[in-house]
């Protein structure tokens, strides 16, 4: 009998360490920031907020923290510049329907051809502008992948768009009403046919950011996503669920005490409509934290993990008292409300690395920066957030 | 000499280093004191400084240094003859951010004021007619088959309108472009402008009117909203006060920042019905007619709507008793 060969040894596992985010961002060194930028945009009539941007941006990353070291943005204000004066004059194009002669449908539909490759440079630009420890990040999606994920995203809820309208409109109802069974039938399959993309629109989120992941770079190190679809569209449906159920319990309840006192459920009634609101007002900061939740714990750069546990309860509570006080302002406690939200969300953020601090960052290279620098400068400069 | 933290643009390693300044060169050495870069001051970039972060001085081809003294650096670069810039110092000034703040709050009080209903009066001016014609085109069809009927009013009486205010009109706007139409309202008494200067005159409206001067008086009134382009200026200043509102709330939520919009644009169209008021008057008396009996026919309208399901505060013509007495006044 041969013996079994001895076990190789295995190396010892390099021990993991965790390196927490940290935002040292204070609001009110963002207000002072922010009155400055406004005040030059306003008298500069908006020729300003390029440069409002890049300082903006370049506080948001350098107050973040990770290792001991800060992010930065790098982005030159003239090239943003381009991009949103050819952006503007777009956006102007499909608005001038009055014109006549077609240009606003011909604009429109430019547009909607452009979008992807304006999508693919503006996160380009935004990843390649962004730089820690002196390595820039990158985006290696290509323009082909990028059109072929957008018309895959956006065709089908187009087409259903059309057909909806087509049968509502074939139907005549508006110019008639609803006459016979028929023509019910026909308007509960319209309203069917246009509901659906809303119901697709959260698996599309969740490509999306699948994307936008498997794309990204760390000097050479791509990131992964180890999330799906599936996962992202469970957390809108989380959430929306619990409103549509609120919504029903509300609308029995004070149907109910209708029937003790009408003024007792007409009172139930406003506070419902008042609830209703809120909900749907902090629905988004909701799937941010949820969502946040979910993508990072899941994301993986080389063989380094990320991790989140954002308190969804505590941060829906702060953008509770975010809308209030900057609704007793009149909007000036709005700095210091983006900064509390990036200081929770930043908290809750750690990346979990193998080795040690400098073993690692070693490994992290980025080929030329100069010509890493040089690229993103000549990019057009559209930079929608994302 | 200073300590610092050099990355080199090739990897993510921090080095640990000192940094100091020799004649225009800024010096980094290692710790045990062995020049590790030399690089001309001209060629350095140097950063805002941020308060309790490391203060970055970028090299180029990515490498940059990062100072965690702050303080100390901008004592050794001002030996050297850098300055923070105007920007960064008012960023970092109280008086400054207080004087931004009152200048973004005067700025705003003087474009809501003046900067922009001129600059819409402005811009509605200087669009070609045809741009105004089109929109009310655009919007006719839809309206008409919403709102109205074909007129029931004798044709007589119709003709008799046409004439009377054809000759107010040609003899107050000559210039003015308009067509007078009359209209069965599903709405009730009503009259309004179009953009493109179609003026809608509704049988109720008509019926409700005790004698033709007060007839002529609301067509006046309607008259001046063509003649000082004030569809197509509450259109421009609608959209422009939405855009900024939008930008002082941002990314708030677009649902919060209605309620503003609407409240901002109320007092401009205040300010067009006082104008048209003020065309109407002067027109009437410069064709020898009382304006007593539109501002009886206004408070007709305000004491009916008031018994109606919609509230006088919701309607696009408020302060009816107001408008009234300014109108009794100015005879």
């Amino acid at each position: 009998v041969e013996p079994y060969p001895a076990v190789a040894s295995e190396p010892a596992p390099s021990p993991l360490t965790a390196h927490h985010f940290r935002f040292t961002g204070t609001g009110s060194e963002y207000f002072r920031i922010w009155s400055v930028n406004l005040l030059l945009t306003l008298l500069t009539l908006g020729l300003y907020s390029p440069w409002a941007k890049v300082r903006r941006e370049k506080f948001f990353h350098q107050q973040l923290i990770l290792a001991e070291a800060s992010f930065d943005y790098h982005a030159n204000p003239w090239t943003i510049l381009r991009g949103r004066v050819i952006a503007f004059i777009l956006l102007v194009l499909t608005q001038t329907e009055w014109l006549g002669g077609g240009i606003a449908i011909a604009a429109t539909a430019l547009l909607y051809v452009l979008l992807p490759w304006m999508l693919r440079n503006s996160l380009r630009f935004r990843l390649a502008n962004t730089s820690y420890r002196g390595i820039r990040f990158g985006f290696d999606g290509t323009t082909k992948e990028t059109y072929r994920l957008f018309f895959a995203l956006t065709g089908p809820a187009l087409i259903l768009f059309a057909c909806a309208f087509g049968l509502a409109s074939w139907i005549g109802i508006e110019e008639d009403g609803v006459q016979s069974f028929g023509e019910s039938l026909g308007l509960a399959i319209a309203i069917g046919l246009g509901v659906i993309p809303f119901l697709l629109m959260p698996y599309a989120h969740g490509l999306w950011r699948r994307f936008l992941t498997n794309h990204s770079r760390f000097g050479d190190l791509p990131f992964a996503a180890n999330f799906s679809a599936k996962q992202t569209a469970l957390v809108y449906f989380g959430g929306g669920g619990r409103i549509v159920i609120g919504v029903i319990a509300a609308g029995l309840l004070g149907w109910g005490l209708t029937l003790i006192s009408t003024t007792l459920g007409g009172i139930v009634a406003i506070a419902a409509v008042f609830v209703v609101y809120a909900a749907l007002l902090l629905f988004g900061p909701y799937l941010v934290a949820r969502l946040q939740n979910l993508w990072w714990p899941l994301t993986q750069l080389g063989n380094h993990h990320f991790d989140s546990d954002l308190q969804v309860a505590g941060y829906v509570r702060l953008q509770v008292k975010n809308f209030f006080l900057m609704g007793i302002t009149l909007g000036l406690y709005r700095p210091f409300a983006v900064v509390n939200n990036m200081h929770m969300r930043a908290q809750a953020m750690s990346l979990h690395m193998t080795g040690s601090l400098d073993d690692v960052m070693q490994n992290f290279t980025g080929g030329d920066q100069r010509a890493v620098g040089a690229e993103a400068a000549d990019l057009v400069g559209f930079d929608f957030s994302l | 000499m200073i300590e610092a933290r050099y990355f080199d643009g090739q990897t993510a390693k921090a080095h640990a280093v000192r940094l100091g300044i020799q004649t225009d060169h800024l010096v980094l050495t290692d710790l045990q004191g062995s020049v590790v870069l030399r690089q001309a001051l001209s060629r350095v970039q140097v950063q805002e400084r941020m308060n309790r972060v490391a203060q970055r001085i970028d090299l180029g081809g990515g490498a940059v240094i990062e100072v965690p003294d702050a303080a100390a650096l901008e004592q050794l670069l001002k030996q050297a003859g850098i300055e923070p810039s105007m920007i960064q110092r008012a960023q970092r000034s109280w008086t400054w951010v207080a004087g931004s703040i009152a200048g973004i709050l005067l700025s705003a009080v003087l474009l809501y004021m003046y900067g922009l209903p001129w600059g819409a009066a402005a811009l509605a001016h200087a669009l070609p007619e045809s741009v105004e014609q089109s929109l009310g085109e655009q919007a006719w069809p839809a309206l008409e088959s919403e709102m109205f009927k074909p007129s029931e009013l004798p044709e007589a009486r119709r003709n008799v309108l046409t004439e009377r205010f054809t000759q107010l009109a040609s003899a107050t706007a000559p210039q003015t472009k308009y067509e007078l139409v009359f209209r069965k309202s599903t709405i009730g008494p009503n009259a309004f402008a179009m953009p493109g200067g179609r003026i809608v005159m509704t049988d109720e409206l008509v019926m409700l009117s005790k004698n033709d001067d007060a007839v002529l008086g609301v067509l006046a009134h309607e008259l001046g909203h063509v003649v000082y382009r004030h569809s197509m200026r509450n259109l421009i200043q609608t959209a422009a006060v939405g855009v900024l509102v939008s930008v002082w709330l941002g990314d708030v939520s677009s649902l919060v920042a209605t309620i503003p919009t609407a409240m901002a644009v109320m007092k401009y169209s205040r300010d067009f019905e006082h104008e048209a008021d003020a065309f109407a008057l002067k027109a009437l008396q410069q064709t020898g007619r009382s304006a007593e009996p539109l501002a009886d026919l206004l408070e007709q309208l305000q004491a009916q709507s008031s018994g109606s399901a919609m509230p006088a505060i919701l309607s696009s013509h408020p302060m009816t008793q107001e408008r009234a007495k300014r109108l009794r006044a100015g005879q």
